[in-house]
C-alpha cells in the first residue's frame, strides 16, 4: 500500500505530467478551436439541437459550470465572512477558479443562442418578468463582484509588497471591504445557483422539471460541485505545501461528500415521487433516464462514478484523509455531475408534449432523439480547455494562494 | 345497366364538379392572392357575382371549360340522389350541384366576416381558429399550405397534422389532429422570453419580434404544446449545387420581408404560427383555412357573435387542448 501511494503521488505530481497533460490539453484547444470556427461559420446547423429538444449538451455544461462557480463562491464566504484559515490562504484561488468557471458557463451559453449578437438586448431592452433575464443581471453583478473581489485582494497584497506591513486601521479597513464583499456575494452566489434552478424548473409544460424543490437541489449540487472542484485542486496542487493545505483539502472533500450524499437523497425522492405518480408521460422521462437511452449514463456516471465510489472513499476514514484519494473522488464527482446537468435537461423533453407529434412531420429537427454532434462536443472542449488554460496560467503567474503568516 | 349508368354518369359529374366546390374558397385564394398587400378582391361586393365572375373567368381558361360547363349543366335530381357539401358534412340535396353552389359557402362567409373584423379596432377583434375533427381528412394540406405561405425551412413546421390510429385490426380507424399555435389567452410562452420579444396582440395572436429575439429557445420548452420552432438556418438545397428561388425569396410574416439568405433573421430565431397576420391584414384568411380541403378549419372573431367561429365554439362537440393547464387556448376542437 505504502509503495502504491508513493507511485500514486508520483503519478499527480503536477510537474510529471506537464508536457504529457500540456500535449492534450494543446490538442484539445485546436481540436475545440476548429469546432467554434465550424459554429462560427456554419450557425446552429451543426448542432444537433431542434425544436422539439431545444437545449442540450451546452446548456448542461453551462448548469455545471455556474453551479460550480456558485458552489466555490459560497466556499470562498468561509473566508470572507468567517475569516477560517484555510479558505482565507486560497481565497484568491478560490474566487479566482469561480471566476473561470463563470466565464466558462456564461460563454458556452452565448454560444447557444441562435443570435448572440443580441445578447445587450438582455440588459438594454429587460423583461422582467423572465426568470433568463433575472439570471443575466445576477449574472452581471456575479462576476463584476468576483472582479472587485480578486482586484481588491491584489491590491492590497500590492500595497503589502510595495509599502511592508499595513498598519493596523489600514488592515482593518482591507479585512472590512473583504468581509462587505463576502456578504453580498452569499446572497448572489445562492440567487445564482438556486436561480438556474427556478429558470430550469419554472415551465410548467415541462413535468420533468416542475419540481418546487428544483432551486434548493440546484443550491445543495452547487455546493457539491464547487467543493469537488476544490478537492480537486487543492489535494492536486495544495496539499503538500503543509499541513493546514492538507486539512484543506479533507475539508473540501468532506463538503463534496456532503454535497454528493444530498444529491443521492434529493435524486432517490425526486425519481421516486415521479415514477409513483402515475403520469405517464412524467414517468417516461424517468424511466428514459433509469432504463432507456440515458440509462448508460445515469448507472455508470451519474451513480457510479459520480456517486457511489466517491461516497465510498470520503465515508472511509482512512482513504478520505489521503489527498490522492481525495483529489480521485472530486475528480469522480465532477465528471458525475457533469452528467448530473445533462441527466437532468434531456429527459424532461424525451417524452412528447402531445403524443404522436414526433410522427406528425419527420424531420431531423423535430425528433425526441438527442445526442450531441461532434462540434457540440469540440465546442464544449474547446470551453473546457480555455478554462484549465485561465487556471493553469493564475495558478502558475498569480500568487493565488496565501503563506500561512500572510493570513489575515 | 341503366342505374349503372346513372351512377356512373353521377360519379363523372362529381369527379369533375369537386374542385369548383370550394369555389368560394378558391374564388377568395385566387381572386385575393393575386393582390397581396393590396387591399382586397378582383371582385368586391356581392359574392353571387363574385362567382359568377369567377365563372367566367376560369371559362377563359384552358382546361377549366369542362369541368365549369359540367356544374352549370342542367342536372335532374334522379341523376344526382346525394352530393357531398364537404363544407358542411354529408347532406341529401334533390338540386343540382350548380344549386348548391349558389348558396354561399363557409369560406365566402367567413370572408366576409373576417372583412367586418378588420374594419373594427384592433382590441374589438378576438381572433379565433375552429377545428371539426370530423371533418379533417388528413391530407396535410394546411401543413404544405402554410409551409408555402410562410416559406417556412426545413424543421420548422407551423401546423402538423399529429395522427392517431385507434383500435387493433379489423376494427381499427383513425384520426388526425391539426395542431396550429394555440394562441392561448394566458401564454406561458410569452412571459419567459428575456428581451420581451414575444407577446400577444391586442386582437389575441402571439408573436416575436424576430428583429429583437436573441434565440435562446426557452419560449420552445415554455410552450406546452411544442408550438414554437427554432429556426437553424437549415435550407432544403443543402448538400445540392445551389440554392432555389423560393429560399431566396422573401417571407412575408407580420407583414413584412425576411431574407434568411445570409443568415439574417428569422435564422436563429423562434417561429411560430401566427394565423397568418400578413394574409388578414389584406384581407385574406390564414392560407391553412382556404386550403382545408375538407372544409374542417374556420376562423373568424370571437366577438363578434354573428360569425361562423362563434356558432361552432358554441357547440357541445368543443373542447380545447390541454385546457387543465388554465392557458385558454383559441384553437377550438369539434371531436
Amino acid at each position: 500500500m505504502g509503495q502504491w501511494q508513493a507511485n500514486a503521488d508520483k503519478l499527480l505530481r503536477p510537474t510529471a505530467l506537464v508536457v504529457p497533460l500540456g500535449l492534450l490539453w494543446a490538442a484539445a484547444l485546436g481540436a475545440g478551436a476548429f469546432g467554434v470556427f465550424q459554429l462560427v461559420s456554419e450557425g446552429h446547423k451543426v448542432t444537433e439541437n431542434g425544436s422539439y429538444i431545444p437545449w442540450g449538451l451546452w446548456v448542461a455544461l453551462y448548469i455545471f459550470f455556474v453551479e460550480a462557480a456558485a458552489g466555490m463562491h459560497l466556499a470562498s464566504a468561509l473566508g470572507t465572512v468567517y475569516r477560517w484559515s484555510p479558505f482565507v490562504r486560497i481565497l484568491k484561488l478560490n474566487l479566482f477558479l469561480s471566476f473561470i468557471f463563470g466565464i466558462g458557463g456564461l460563454s458556452l451559453i452565448a454560444l447557444d443562442l441562435g443570435r448572440p449578437e443580441r445578447l445587450w438586448e438582455l440588459y438594454l431592452r429587460p423583461s422582467l418578468s423572465s426568470p433568463m433575464n433575472w439570471m443575466a443581471w445576477i449574472y452581471a453583478v456575479f462576476m463584476l463582484l468576483q472582479a472587485s473581489q480578486l482586484v481588491w485582494e491584489f491590491w492590497a497584497d500590492r500595497r503589502r509588497a510595495r509599502l511592508g506591513p499595513l498598519s493596523p486601521a489600514e488592515e482593518e479597513h482591507v479585512l472590512t471591504v473583504r468581509r462587505n464583499l463576502g456578504v453580498i456575494g452569499v446572497p448572489t452566489a445562492v440567487a445564482l445557483s438556486s436561480g438556474v434552478g427556478f429558470l430550469v424548473g419554472n415551465p410548467s409544460s415541462q413535468l420533468f422539471f416542475q419540481v418546487g424543490l428544483y432551486p434548493l437541489h440546484f443550491l445543495a449540487t452547487a455546493v457539491a460541485s464547487g467543493a469537488a472542484v476544490l478537492a480537486l485542486v487543492t489535494s492536486l496542487f495544495l496539499a503538500r505545501r503543509d499541513e493546514e493545505m492538507r486539512n484543506l483539502a479533507i475539508i473540501a472533500g468532506r463538503l463534496a461528500l456532503a454535497g454528493v450524499t444530498f444529491e443521492a437523497l434529493f435524486l432517490f425522492f425526486d425519481y421516486f415521487v415521479s415514477s409513483y405518480g402515475g403520469v405517464p408521460r412524467l414517468t417516461a422521462s424517468v424511466e428514459a433516464v433509469m432504463t432507456g437511452s440515458y440509462a448508460w449514463s445515469f448507472w455508470l456516471f451519474q451513480v457510479a462514478i459520480g456517486m457511489v465510489i466517491p461516497f465510498l472513499i470520503l465515508i472511509n476514514p482512512r482513504l478520505s484523509s489521503r489527498a490522492n484519494w481525495i483529489g480521485a473522488a472530486g475528480f469522480m464527482i465532477v465528471v458525475g455531475f457533469v452528467v448530473v446537468r445533462i441527466n437532468a435537461v434531456l429527459p424532461a423533453f424525451v417524452a412528447p408534449q402531445l403524443e404522436g407529434l414526433q410522427f406528425a412531420f419527420v424531420d431531423s429537427r423535430l425528433s425526441y432523439d438527442y445526442f450531441p454532434s461532434a462540434i457540440e462536443w469540440l465546442v464544449a472542449i474547446f470551453i473546457g480547455a480555455i478554462v484549465l488554460g485561465l487556471f493553469y496560467l493564475g495558478y502558475r503567474l498569480l500568487p493565488l494562494v496565501s503563506e500561512p503568516k500572510e493570513v489575515l | 345497366m341503366a342505374a349503372q349508368a346513372s351512377r356512373r354518369k353521377f360519379l363523372w359529374k362529381l369527379a369533375a364538379g369537386l374542385p369548383a366546390l370550394a369555389a368560394g374558397g378558391v374564388l377568395a385564394h385566387i381572386g385575393l392572392a393575386g393582390k397581396r398587400g393590396g387591399n382586397g378582391s378582383q371582385f368586391p361586393g356581392d359574392p353571387a357575382v363574385w362567382r359568377s365572375k369567377f365563372l367566367d373567368k376560369a371559362r377563359a381558361e384552358k382546361g377549366a371549360t369542362a369541368a365549369l360547363d359540367t356544374i352549370d349543366a342542367p342536372v335532374r335530381p334522379s341523376d344526382m340522389p346525394m352530393v357531398m357539401d364537404v363544407s358542411r358534412g354529408p347532406v341529401t340535396v334533390a338540386s343540382p350541384l350548380a344549386d348548391v353552389l349558389a348558396k354561399p359557402s363557409d369560406l365566402v362567409r367567413m370572408q366576409d366576416e373576417l372583412k367586418r373584423a378588420m374594419e373594427k379596432p384592433i382590441d374589438q377583434r378576438k381572433w379565433v381558429m375552429v377545428i371539426d375533427l370530423e371533418k379533417c381528412v388528413g391530407c396535410s394540406a394546411c401543413t404544405i399550405a402554410c409551409i408555402a405561405e410562410n416559406l417556412l425551412p426545413p424543421g420548422v413546421v407551423y401546423r402538423p397534422v399529429i395522427e392517431e390510429e385507434i383500435g387493433e385490426y379489423p376494427n381499427v380507424s383513425r384520426r388526425w389532429l391539426p395542431r396550429p399555435c394555440m394562441q392561448c389567452d394566458d401564454p406561458p410562452c410569452t412571459p419567459v422570453c428575456p428581451v420581451g420579444a414575444t407577446w400577444k396582440r391586442e386582437d389575441g395572436i402571439v408573436v416575436i419580434d424576430y428583429n429583437r429575439c436573441i434565440g435562446c429557445r426557452y419560449c420552445l420548452v415554455a410552450c406546452p404544446y411544442s408550438a414554437r420552432y427554432s429556426d437553424f438556418g437549415e435550407d432544403y438545397s443543402d448538400g445540392t449545387p445551389e440554392k432555389q428561388p423560393y429560399e431566396e425569396a422573401a417571407s412575408p410574416e407580420y407583414g413584412r420581408e425576411w431574407r434568411r439568405d445570409g443568415g439574417g433573421s428569422p435564422v436563429g430565431n423562434a417561429r411560430k404560427c401566427q394565423f397568418c397576420i400578413h394574409r388578414l391584414e389584406a384581407g385574406m384568411l390564414p392560407a391553412c383555412v382556404t386550403t382545408c380541403i375538407g372544409g374542417a378549419t374556420y376562423f373568424g372573431d370571437k366577438n363578434d357573435p354573428d360569425s361562423l367561429a362563434s356558432e361552432l365554439i358554441k357547440s357541445p362537440r368543443v373542447m380545447r387542448l390541454k385546457e387543465d393547464l388554465g392557458t385558454d387556448p383559441k384553437v377550438y376542437y369539434l371531436v
